[in-house]
């Protein structure tokens, strides 16, 4: 192999890792995204707020002295509650309203947060603290952070919990039932309004932790910072299949992998572009994303 | 009849929105009965019975549970009074397994030996159930959709069935199968309302019947005289 070719598989295999690492994070917040428009068909555009609100809640946490493994789960929880809230007081009221009354709500309820957080914390980005310090391993010419370890050891962990979550408890069941129909997911006895709070927490404390991993990945935190991966995840969802959990972990980490290899092989400032290019491709190809099949009623 | 009456419905009205689709109904269904609701598409018998099972709201009017009302509780607390609904259209839950669906049916229940001798009855009821336990409920035809929608509104150990439409849409050798199988729950016991468009079907194993039409019960009786009945010959069994 000549050295030329040496260096073309180091340089796939270090942005096939940053892409991994990229996508991870899509994926997390794609999660959120898919779960809450599978149970109430809301494309919840407020969902790249829960991210920030998570970073948000770490960065203080941290700053006050918290350590990592606590900051953690603290703005896991913080970013759950607050979505809880938000649905119960916004969303459940103009639930019957129909979905595009409920769309422009969610867009409304984005802006919300995006602006008071600026009015509240400042419209400066913090620098994030560093709670642990930076190393670096090399595996012949690719080089791994310990950062970028603990995003995909993290993701990972929350991915196999959420499936466990959804597939082999009770709760998870009645989540499914819930996403199939509200009405016969009532007649089963299941509090359905009980099971959409519940959505509402589980994925956006997703969101929350992957905050925290971004804040300790690009050192920084900003109001703003939820608004263009919060689309990004919501592309990664569509692709992925749309209310289908295991299409958005597909959708988040096929999106970070092209990103990066845009940015390596090409020009990072078409990074963006080609998101959403790949999302219209996809579409035109299969509608209803990588994982998306049409259901038809049997007779 | 002496028999305890374990559902009553006094002057029950219900509104879409602005349509008033049912017009003040009164039904009584004893203890041990199989009674039908017979009617044409849209005469409101859907709607009865999602009002009766709380996912609507009667505009006006009672409905009695075992003497209490229970018109204003919500669905997913009448289950638990007692009164299970296997809806029309069948709803199962496609992305759960045929397993999963029956322990959805058990959701409030935590009576762990009787679910375990309920599973095994609604096996042996259901053998096609038995055999495809852990295949998604999505996978099966529209026959055995309607034996697990049955099933699993029998998990919930209910006093009261109701069951909507269980012959619409499934292939005719399974209709027998279907009709059967209330027959074999009612003989164990169950009290079953039944809304189905199959008048004769379902005159044949009722005890009594309501007939209804746009909203209004008008004609009401013993399965036995409403099956010779002419006018609803005429109207429903297509003489």
């Amino acid at each position: 192999m000549s050295e030329d070719t040496m260096y073309f598989f180091w340089d796939l295999g270090q942005y096939l890792l940053n892409g991994l690492t990229q996508g991870s994070i899509y994926a997390l917040i794609a999660l959120g995204y898919t779960m809450v428009y599978g149970i109430i068909k809301l494309i919840n555009f407020a969902h790249g707020e829960f991210y920030m609100i998570g970073g948000f809640i770490g960065y203080y946490c941290i700053m006050g002295g918290m350590p990592l493994y606590m900051a953690f789960p603290v703005a896991m929880l913080g970013s759950g509650v607050i979505a809880v809230i938000v649905e119960k007081i916004v969303y459940r009221p103009i639930r019957s309203a129909g979905r595009i009354p409920a769309l422009i709500t969610a867009l409304g309820t984005s802006l919300f947060f995006q602006y008071t957080g600026q009015l509240i914390i400042g419209a400066d980005s913090k620098a994030f603290p560093t709670a642990i310090e930076q190393k670096m391993w090399f595996f012949g010419e690719i080089m791994i952070s310990n950062i970028q370890v603990i995003i995909l050891v993290t993701t990972f962990i929350l991915m196999i919990f959420l499936w466990w979550l959804v597939n082999r408890t009770r709760i998870g069941k009645a989540m499914k039932a819930t996403s199939y129909n509200h009405d016969a997911a009532e007649l089963m006895g299941i509090d359905t309004n009980k099971i959409i709070s519940f959505t509402f927490f589980v994925g956006a404390s997703m969101a929350g932790a992957a905050g925290v991993l971004v804040g300790m990945y690009y050192s920084t935190v900003e109001p703003m910072m939820g608004l263009i991966p919060g689309l990004k995840a919501f592309i990664a969802a569509v692709l992925g299949g749309i209310g289908i959990i295991p299409g958005a972990v597909i959708g988040g980490l096929t999106l970070g992998v092209a990103e990066n290899l845009v940015v390596g092989f090409w020009e990072s400032t078409y990074r963006d572009g080609i998101a959403f290019l790949i999302l219209i491709l996809i579409l035109l190809v299969k509608p209803a994303g990588i994982l998306g099949k049409n259901r038809k009623e049997k007779v | 009849m002496s028999k305890e009456v374990l559902l009553e419905v006094k002057d029950m009205h219900v509104h879409y929105g602005a349509i008033h689709a049912i017009h003040g109904i009164n039904l009584k269904v004893h203890k041990g009965e199989i009674v039908t609701i017979l009617g044409s598409n849209g005469a409101g018998k859907t709607t009865s019975l999602h009002t009766i099972s709380g996912l609507l709201s009667p505009s006006k009017g009672e409905i009695l549970y075992r003497g209490n009302r229970i018109d204003g509780v919500k669905a997913n607390k009448i289950v638990g009074l007692g009164v299970a609904h296997s809806p029309e259209g069948r709803m199962v839950f496609p992305d759960l397994t045929v397993k999963e669906n029956l322990e959805m049916g058990a959701y409030l229940r935590r009576d762990t030996e009787k679910i375990k001798s309920d599973y095994e009855y609604m096996y042996n009821l259901f053998p096609k159930l038995k055999e495809r336990s852990t295949q998604l409920a999505g996978t099966l035809s529209g026959g055995e959709q309607q034996m697990l929608a049955i099933a699993r509104a029998y998990m919930s150990a209910p006093d009261l069935l109701l069951l909507d439409e269980p012959s619409l849409g499934i292939a005719p050798i399974l209709v027998q199968a279907i009709f059967d199988a209330i027959v074999d729950l009612n003989k164990h016991g169950m009290t079953i309302l039944l809304v189905e468009q199959n008048a004769y079907a379902s005159l044949k194993i009722a005890d009594r019947g309501y007939v209804l039409a746009t909203g209004e019960i008008f004609m009401e009786g013993p399965a036995s005289e409403l099956i010779t009945n002419e006018e609803i010959q005429k109207a429903y069994l297509g003489h």
